[in-house]
C-alpha cells in the first residue's frame, strides 16, 4: 500500500507533527506505518492497526500506536485509490478517549476533501 | 538495497529508537503471525480460544499489535493448536532490518506438520550436505588449475577442509570418489595424477610431509595406475628412500601396494616374486602382500602377462604348500577376491591356465569350480576351449547347481570319461 501526506501549501504538517514526537514515539509511529503499508486494509482492522471509519466522519481512519503516548494519527483509504493507498490527513493522540488538538476531526475531515480534489495536496509520505 | 532497510539502517544509529521498534516490531509480528496462521487453519478466533481453553476475547487481545503482555504458555498452547511450535531466541539488530524489510502476510504463514516439506519433500530426502557434490565442487576446478597449490591436496589428506561428514574414513576416499564419479574421458584422474606427482616430487626437493600425507598420496596412485606414477615409484624403488629417512615407517606398505599396482614392465618380477613367495622387499616391510594376498595384487595391465605371472606365482606358492595345510581355502580366497577385479569367466580361464601349469589337484580344481559356477555355460564352452589347446583331457558336470570337474592327463582320458558317465 501507498502512503500519502496531506501538504498544507508547502508544508507537509504530517511531517512537522510526527518530527515533534518524542524518538520512542516516532519510532512506534513509524514502525506501525511500515506494517500499515505491509498490510491489505481488512488484516490492518482485523489486528487492530486501523480503527474506524470514525463515527460522523464518513471516511476517517485512526492509526492506533502506543507509545508514550497514544497516537491515533488521521487518515482516510484512497481518496484517489481506495485499494491500494492511504493518506494521512492530521496528526492527533487520545486521552481519556477524546482526540487532541481539539478540532482534530473535523481538520482531518476538511483536508480529505482538499486532497480528494487536488492531488496536488499531497506528497509521498514522508519519515520523521 | 530496499527504501526501509536504507532508512532502518541509519535510523538504528540511535538506540532508544531501535529499542522501540523492536518491540513495537515483535507485538505487531506476533499478532499478525497467529492471526494469518489462524485464518491459514480455517479456524474462528472462538474457535481457536476454545482449542486452548480461553474465551474469544482472549485471542482478540493478543491479536492485536499493540498488546505486547503475552505469557508464554498461552503462546506454546497457540502454537500447539496451530499444528506448529513456538520460537524464542534473541537475535542481533541487523537481524531486525531484514526481518522488517521482509515482513508480509506470505512471509508469516507456516505448513502443518504432514505438509512441511523439509520432512516429507525432496529437500528432506536431499543428503544435506552432500559430501561428494562438496568434494567434486572443490577438488575439480583445483584439478583444472595450471599451477594449484600442493598445499591444498596435503591438507585434504591429512583429513581438512573436508566436507563435513564422513568422519572415520580415510581422507583419500573422498578424493577417489570424487575423480571416480567423473567419467574417465573427462581427464580428470590423469590430472590428479599429475598433482599427486607434483607433491610428491617435493619431499625430494627436502620439503617435509607428514605421513598421512605419504599414505594419502601413494592410496591415490594405487588406485589410478598411470605411466606417471609408475615412473615415480619405480624411480623411488630404485633409490631406496628409508636410507634418505624421508618416508616415515607407516607409510611403507602404502608405497609397496602403490608400485606393485602401479607396474607397467616385467621389472619387478623377480623382486615381487619374493615377495610372494617369502614375504621379503628389498627395503621394504612387505608384510600386507606376501602369499596369497601378492598374487591378488597382480595388476590389471596387460603389459605384465598376467597368466604368466600368476602360473609362476602359484607355482612358487605350491612349493610352499606343505607347510600350509590351509592351502585349499587360500586360494579359494584369492579366486573370490580376483573374481570381484575382473571379469569373471576371463579370470576363470587365467587361473585355470595358471593351475593347469602349476599342477592342481583334482580338489583344487574343485574349488576353482565352485567359484565359477555362475554361468554353466560359459564354463563349459571355456572347459573345451582350455582342453583343446592344452592337449588334455577336461571333463564336466553342469549340473543345475554345481560343476565338478576334473582334469586328466591324455592317458587317463577314458578313466575320466567314464567316471563322469561320458
Amino acid at each position: 500500500m501507498d502512503l500519502w501526506d496531506y501538504m498544507n501549501g508547502k508544508r507537509n504538517e504530517i511531517l512537522q507533527w510526527a518530527q515533534s514526537l518524542s524518538v520512542r514515539d516516532r519510532a512506534a509511529l513509524n514502525q506501525k506505518l511500515d506494517m500499515l503499508a505491509r498490510l491489505d486494509f481488512d488484516q490492518a482492522r482485523q489486528l487492530q492497526l486501523l480503527a474506524g471509519p470514525i463515527k460522523k466522519s464518513g471516511h476517517i481512519l485512526k492509526l492506533r500506536v502506543m507509545g508514550q503516548s497514544a497516537m491515533r494519527p488521521l487518515l482516510c483509504r484512497g481518496p484517489h485509490a481506495p485499494r491500494t493507498e492511504y493518506t494521512l490527513l492530521k496528526g492527533a493522540a487520545e486521552r481519556d478517549s477524546v482526540l487532541h488538538p481539539p478540532g482534530a476531526l473535523e481538520k482531518a475531515m476538511e483536508n480529505r476533501e482538499i486532497v480528494e480534489q487536488d492531488k496536488t495536496k499531497r506528497v509521498s509520505h514522508e519519515r520523521a | 538495497m530496499s527504501e526501509l532497510r536504507e532508512r532502518l539502517l541509519s535510523e538504528f544509529s540511535d538506540e532508544t529508537y531501535r529499542k522501540e521498534y523492536s518491540e513495537q516490531f515483535v507485538n505487531s509480528l506476533l499478532a499478525a503471525q497467529i492471526s494469518t496462521i489462524r485464518e491459514q487453519r480455517g479456524l474462528s478466533q472462538s474457535a481457536l480460544a476454545e482449542k486452548i481453553d480461553k474465551q474469544q476475547p482472549a485471542i482478540s487481545r493478543i491479536e492485536n499489535v499493540t498488546y505486547g503482555r503475552w505469557n508464554v504458555q498461552t503462546l506454546r498452547e497457540i502454537a500447539s493448536a496451530l499444528d506448529c511450535w513456538l520460537d524464542i531466541r534473541l537475535e542481533s539488530w541487523g537481524k531486525l532490518v531484514s526481518e522488517a524489510d521482509a515482513f508480509s502476510t506470505d512471509s508469516l504463514r507456516r505448513t502443518r506438520y504432514e505438509d512441511d516439506p523439509l520432512i516429507f519433500g525432496s529437500e528432506a530426502q536431499a543428503p544435506v550436505p552432500d559430501p561428494l557434490r562438496w568434494m567434486q565442487k572443490n577438488l575439480l576446478p583445483w584439478l583444472r588449475l595450471e599451477n594449484a597449490d600442493s598445499g591444498q591436496m596435503a591438507r585434504w589428506l591429512q583429513g581438512l577442509d573436508l566436507p563435513p561428514v564422513g568422519d572415520g574414513e580415510p581422507s583419500f576416499l573422498w578424493i577417489v570418489r570424487a575423480v571416480e564419479a567423473e567419467p574417465a574421458e573427462a581427464g580428470y584422474r590423469e590430472l590428479l595424477v599429475e598433482k599427486v606427482v607434483a607433491l610428491l616430487s617435493q619431499a625430494e626437493s627436502g620439503t617435509r610431509l607428514a605421513a598421512e600425507v605419504f599414505s594419502g598420496a601413494f592410496a591415490l596412485l594405487a588406485n589410478f595406475p598411470s605411466e606417471k606414477g609408475w615412473e615415480l615409484l619405480k624411480k623411488w624403488n630404485a633409490e631406496p628412500l628409508r636410507s634418505k629417512k624421508m618416508l616415515p615407517e607407516g607409510c611403507l606398505p602404502a608405497f609397496l601396494s602403490a608400485l606393485i599396482r602401479n607396474q607397467r614392465d616385467a621389472s619387478l618380477e623377480d623382486e615381487w616374486m619374493d615377495t610372494i613367495e617369502r614375504g621379503v622387499h628389498k627395503w621394504l616391510p612387505a608384510v600386507e602382500l606376501d602369499g596369497f594376498e601378492g598374487l591378488k595384487a597382480i595388476p590389471a595391465s596387460p603389459m605384465l602377462g598376467r597368466i604368466d605371472v600368476l602360473s609362476k606365482g602359484l607355482r612358487k606358492l605350491s612349493v610352499a604348500k606343505q607347510q600350509r595345510p590351509n592351502t585349499f581355502i587360500d586360494l579359494a580366497m584369492v579366486m573370490e577376491g580376483l573374481k570381484n577385479s575382473f571379469e569373471s569367466v576371463f579370470l576363470a580361464e587365467m587361473l585355470l591356465r595358471a593351475g593347469l601349469a602349476t599342477g592342481w589337484r583334482t580338489d583344487v580344481v574343485d574349488a576353482w569350480a565352485e567359484v565359477f559356477t555362475s554361468d554353466p555355460k560359459a564354463m563349459e564352452q571355456l572347459l573345451e576351449r582350455v582342453a583343446l589347446q592344452e592337449r588334455r583331457v577336461i571333463s564336466s558336470v553342469v549340473g543345475a547347481h554345481k560343476t565338478a570337474v576334473s582334469i586328466s592327463a591324455p592317458q587317463e582320458a577314458h578313466e575320466a570319461a567314464v567316471l563322469v558317465g561320458a
